[in-house]
């Protein structure tokens, strides 16, 4: 049961980790790595370091995120 | 030619580094010693030397904290490179911002954020204040402190955002954590230890428990203080745009 969830939470992570560069959207990137953040957050809990959980979650799932979000609506939001 | 010479110092830069890791001892091996002298050194003395079951507390802020002073040194570097990219202002209070989307939030969102952000940043107090007890710790508030100011600058605008923590208390708060960190490490000093032994001068030779507790709460609250105004410095930057004599662009 713990490998099923440890794999599929591994494999969510590389296929958002792919969708994050190849997609054209900026946007849409941007969410992808949130969601690559919120995954992470999910594994440095299960490695027993909640430091790093809140660190992340909160340093890179929230602020790193509205940053690009910022930096999109200032420049184009499609990737030529 | 230049790229010949380009890739053949590259190649040989690269064979070098690949030997050099092959010869240090494989990762995780029980006979390192790092595994076993100074692991279990942490483990075992820890939590009498530091005070704190919390030994992740301890090692940051004890065992290493000269690592955690450096970081906090690469805060003000990042702050620099985004001011060196983006420009500072010469006025106080920026006069245009980026706001592409016209819309402003609905009276249930706002009161909604009226209603829990003073609960968010009582959260991150409590972070910063049991980091030595409970997972968390500086860092992890500060950053905590930054989705709070972006939660109110989101919903209420640039300017009233800005009027909240305007540019003098930023930068008298950014200067924190390092001055924390030489005040405890000179105290340490004037006491007759090393830098960063949390002592007190002239009142033992020992740690005493209280007054190391308060140390470490100094020191807690001058890195929690320092990351999330540098948030609130790097989203003001990122948000203001220059005075141009068409506005309308920026609309």
């Amino acid at each position: 049961m713990l490998q099923a969830l440890n794999i599929i939470l591994l494999a969510s992570l590389i296929v958002t980790a792919l969708a994050a560069c190849l997609l054209r959207n900026l946007l849409a990137a941007v969410v992808m790595l949130g969601a690559f953040s919120l995954l992470m957050g999910i594994m440095w809990v299960m490695l027993r370091a909640p430091d790093l959980a809140l660190a992340e979650v909160a340093a890179i799932g929230v602020v790193s995120t509205i940053f690009f979000v910022v930096t999109i609506f200032k420049t184009e939001r499609k990737e030529e | 030619m230049k790229r010949v010479l380009a890739l053949l110092f590259t190649g040989a830069l690269a064979v070098v580094l690949l030997y050099v890791v092959a010869l240090l001892p494989t990762m995780g091996d029980a006979d390192n010693p790092t595994n076993r002298h100074v692991v279990p050194r942490y483990l075992e003395h820890g939590e009498q030397e530091a005070g704190t079951s919390n030994i992740v507390a301890a090692v940051v802020f004890n065992y290493r904290g000269y690592d955690t002073m450096g970081e906090v040194a690469i805060f003000s570097a990042a702050l620099a490179g985004v001011f060196a990219v983006l420009g500072m202002s010469r006025k106080k209070i920026a006069e245009a911002f980026v706001d592409r989307s016209g819309v402003k939030f609905s009276f249930i969102s706002s009161t909604a954020v009226i209603l829990v952000l003073p609960l968010i940043i009582l959260f991150s107090i409590y972070i910063i204040l049991y980091g030595i007890d409970l997972p968390g710790g500086g860092f992890q508030g500060g950053a905590i402190i930054g989705a709070a100011v972006i939660i109110l600058t989101v919903t209420f605008g640039f300017y009233k955002a800005q009027n909240r923590i305007p540019h003098h208390v930023r930068t008298i708060l950014e200067g924190t954590a390092i001055s924390a960190f030489f005040l405890v490490g000179t105290a340490g000093v004037i006491g007759g230890a090393n830098f960063l032994t949390y002592i007190l001068p002239q009142l033992s030779t020992q740690t005493q428990p209280a007054v190391r507790d308060l140390m470490l709460l100094v020191l807690l609250f001058g890195v929690g203080i320092k990351g999330g105004m540098i948030f609130t410095s790097i989203l003001f930057a990122l948000m203001r745009e220059e005075e141009t004599n068409d506005v309308e662009h920026a609309r």
